[in-house]
């Protein structure tokens, strides 16, 4: 019996994958919508393994390195794309100015477009990868109060995370391609090692960073390793963390437990990344149709501005802003102190008057990245190592 | 390493002799050899009374004594009582007596002394048994090598193959020439890591040997060979995955192995991290898209055809870099391959 209306099937992480989107979703489009939410690594391993399992796949731009050469994604037809060319500079060329930094490792813009070949490049064609849409620029969250001595300094630092005096009270993002990035970064900053190009690296670098690694989890400084903000929030609020990884949506949890938080601003700069839409291979007809249409509906405005206040960044910014009260965008995207109480998704408020985003504007976060997430030429090396520490780990 | 097939009453008396074995390799000539040799040892320490009568034999500790896998063991049990000079009990094994023989059941530990055989002499080598080790070993390490540093731990190995350190040092051995495993003077055998430097390490040498092989190696090459390549590169439907594979492994093996220099032949076949790659990624993910390099392979085989070295060369030097860059797209995606439960005798190392 024929089905009048299409059901998609999204798969990706909680970054973006939320009820109430997909609700909004249904409603907009007229569509039945599902959506399947794993952990990072794991949402990756199903696109490659079970291509038949979803139509859509939200995800990092990073993750294309081990999904577009199994041929999981189809190219996406650019002239389909409502909104195109309200895609700002960022994902197109890698910098959010032209005189911003290129911050290492795998800018998005190297991943964008389809070549001839059919691999993946920065030269502009006609079809894409994925198409670009949330964003932001992480770093850590901590509690000033838990540790007072260290977390008092006036400038913030990545080192922190593997500091003595966070012993126990510290944990991080379990991928290898996120978490491991933090600690390289908070090795690099606490001067522990030096690393050649932090987003590539070698392996004897992972070899080191892993033993050291190793020697602080012997130590107990890892208090856990975490796959989704659910359990990021979990760890923060009832097992005594301190500091740790940061994902967005967890600060409404963190606010609603009374946390007094704080996101850091590293002296070092951020942790870059870059999340997007692709279609499956298999997408035909009737579904290809509904997907490219909930393609667009993401850049409509309503889904970025529910994203803004998660504190994600999306691709076409100004068609958010028209749903977005003046306030919140003076806080999300100008950098200015809250004229009032900002509330997030689920009504709750979620900023305080008068706070000012960590970082400032979107101009100045974007244009401090460190590094971004990235897939390593001995990615699949370091998975092999990280995968120890995560054994080890306590459970969460 | 070919095997030959059995001539059709062979096959015929081979499936009287028993059900499908797995785990017994070596074409049925060798497989009857083994168990044979088993019973007629058996039979001649029984009927000479070399074994003590009530001996409980089981299949495990029997095969140990002849450095056997259970299989052929049990075929030669079952044959000794059909003879009658082995029976069933109430209990597990077989005993040493004749029907109606009474006696009590014996349950003796079971080494060659025990079984009227020759200390030390007892092992029965059967050559195709190190092709058994070869091919499994050779299997567990090339998935191994995507998981990580492993150490080979001899004497483990040795129980799980049931085998002597000899026979599993020359499959070792074997294995260090195709570059699979490494061995410094001093230290353990180590599974070659499979990483981002091995396979660049592997494509620079093939990028400096292998064209200049295929120079010396295209004129001494059988024109059948070509002439059905050629057929296969340019058939109307595109080759299936499966084939394709083959095809390519031409490139990395048979249309170099004509090279007078063995030694640069040698050099070449411990390069295989390149086809490790790609030939796994090809199993697990086998609708994946990969036309350039079809044509990359048709151009050297077309060149080769047509007699022009050089033009041969060329495009095989153009392949390897395609090759390359493939090489290390597919090693990133291995990382989503969830960790294989690996035999005790490959020990991480961190």
């Amino acid at each position: 019996m024929r089905k009048n209306m299409p059901e998609l099937r999204v798969l990706g992480t909680s970054v973006t994958l939320t009820e109430a989107m997909r609700r909004r979703a249904e409603q907009d489009l007229g569509l039945r919508i599902r959506f399947e939410v794993l952990d990072g690594f794991d949402a990756q391993r199903q696109a490659v393994m079970r291509q038949d399992s979803f139509d859509l796949y939200d995800q990092w731009f990073h993750s294309l390195d081990c999904l577009w050469p199994t041929g999981a994604l189809q190219p996406i037809d650019i002239g389909r794309l409502a909104h195109w060319d309200e895609v700002n500079a960022l994902p197109k060329t890698g910098r959010i100015t032209p005189q911003a930094a290129l911050g290492a490792g795998c800018n998005p813009a190297m991943r964008l477009y389809v070549q001839a070949d059919g691999t993946l490049g920065g030269t502009p064609a006609s079809r894409i990868s994925m198409l670009p849409l949330t964003h932001n620029a992480d770093s850590f969250v901590y509690l000033p109060a838990a540790v007072p001595e260290l977390f008092a300094q006036t400038e913030e630092s990545w080192s922190w995370l593997l500091s003595p005096a966070c012993r126990g009270r510290a944990a991080l993002q379990a991928d290898a391609a996120i978490g491991a990035l933090d600690a390289a970064l908070a090795l690099q900053a606490g001067g522990d090692m030096r690393f050649g190009d932090i987003s590539n690296l070698g392996l004897e670098e992972i070899d080191q960073m892993m033993a050291l690694l190793l020697q602080r989890q012997e130590s107990e400084q890892f208090r856990g390793f975490w796959g989704n903000y659910a359990d990021a929030a979990r760890l923060m609020i009832d097992a005594g963390v301190a500091i740790q990884s940061h994902w967005s949506p967890a600060i409404a949890h963190y606010r609603a437990a009374g946390l007094d938080y704080r996101l850091a601003c590293p002296r070092e700069g951020y942790r870059a990344w870059y999340g997007g839409l692709g279609i499956s291979s298999q997408a035909r007809g009737d579904t290809l149709d509904a997907a490219y249409r909930y393609l667009n509906w993401w850049q409509s405005g309503w889904p970025g501005a529910a994203m803004a206040r998660q504190g994600y960044y999306i691709s076409n910014p100004l068609r958010s802003r028209e749903h977005l009260r003046a306030s919140e965008w003076d806080y999300w995207y100008a950098g200015l102190p809250a004229a009032e109480d900002l509330r997030g998704t689920d009504g709750q408020v979620v900023i305080p008057r008068g706070s000012v985003r960590d970082g400032g504007s979107y101009e100045q976060r974007l244009g401090h990245i460190a590094v971004w997430n990235t897939v390593m030429d001995e990615h699949n090396y370091l998975v092999r190592q990280w995968a120890t520490l995560l054994r080890r780990a306590r459970p969460l | 390493m070919t095997r030959a097939t059995p001539a059709p009453t062979q096959l015929a008396r081979d499936e009287e002799a028993g059900p499908g074995e797995s785990g017994e390799s070596g074409d049925p000539g060798e497989r009857r050899l083994r168990y044979e040799l088993i019973r007629q040892r058996l039979r001649g320490a029984i009927v000479e009374q070399r074994i003590e009568p009530g001996l409980v034999l089981l299949e495990g500790p029997v095969a140990k004594v002849f450095g056997t896998s259970r299989i052929p063991v049990r075929k030669a049990f079952e044959l000794l009582h059909a003879e009658g000079l082995l029976c069933t009990f109430d209990g597990r094994g077989y005993l040493v007596a004749r029907p109606g023989q009474a006696v009590q059941p014996q349950r003796l530990p079971l080494d060659a002394r025990a079984l009227g055989l020759e200390e030390g002499n007892a092992t029965i080598h059967i050559p195709s048994e190190s092709e058994r080790i070869h091919d499994e070993l050779e299997q567990t390490i090339s998935i191994a090598m995507i998981f990580g540093r492993f150490q080979i731990d001899e004497s483990a190995a040795m129980e799980h193959f049931n085998v002597n350190r000899v026979a599993l040092r020359e499959v070792l051995s074997r294995l260090v020439d195709r570059g699979l495993v490494d061995k410094s003077t001093y230290a353990s055998w180590r599974v070659a890591a499979l990483t981002a430097r091995a396979v660049n390490q592997d494509f620079e040498l093939l990028a400096l040997l292998a064209p200049a092989a295929l120079r010396e190696s295209g004129p001494r090459l059988d024109r059948d060979m070509l002439a059905d390549l050629r057929r296969r590169l340019h058939a109307p439907a595109a080759p299936q995955a499966q084939e394709l594979l083959r095809l390519e492994q031409h490139l990395h093996g048979a249309l170099l192995a004509r090279h007078p220099n063995h030694k640069l032949v040698g050099m070449l076949q411990q390069c295989q991290m390149p086809w490790l790659i790609h030939s796994t990624f090809d199993r697990m993910f086998p609708q994946s898209p990969n036309p350039p390099l079809l044509e990359n392979c048709r151009q050297v085989i077309d060149a080769l055809w047509d007699g022009e070295y050089e033009r041969a060369a060329q495009a095989l030097q153009d392949y390897l870099a395609q090759a390359r860059k493939r090489a290390q797209l597919q090693l990133k995606v291995l990382s989503v391959l969830p960790e294989a439960q690996l035999p005790a005798y490959l020990v991480r190392q961190s």
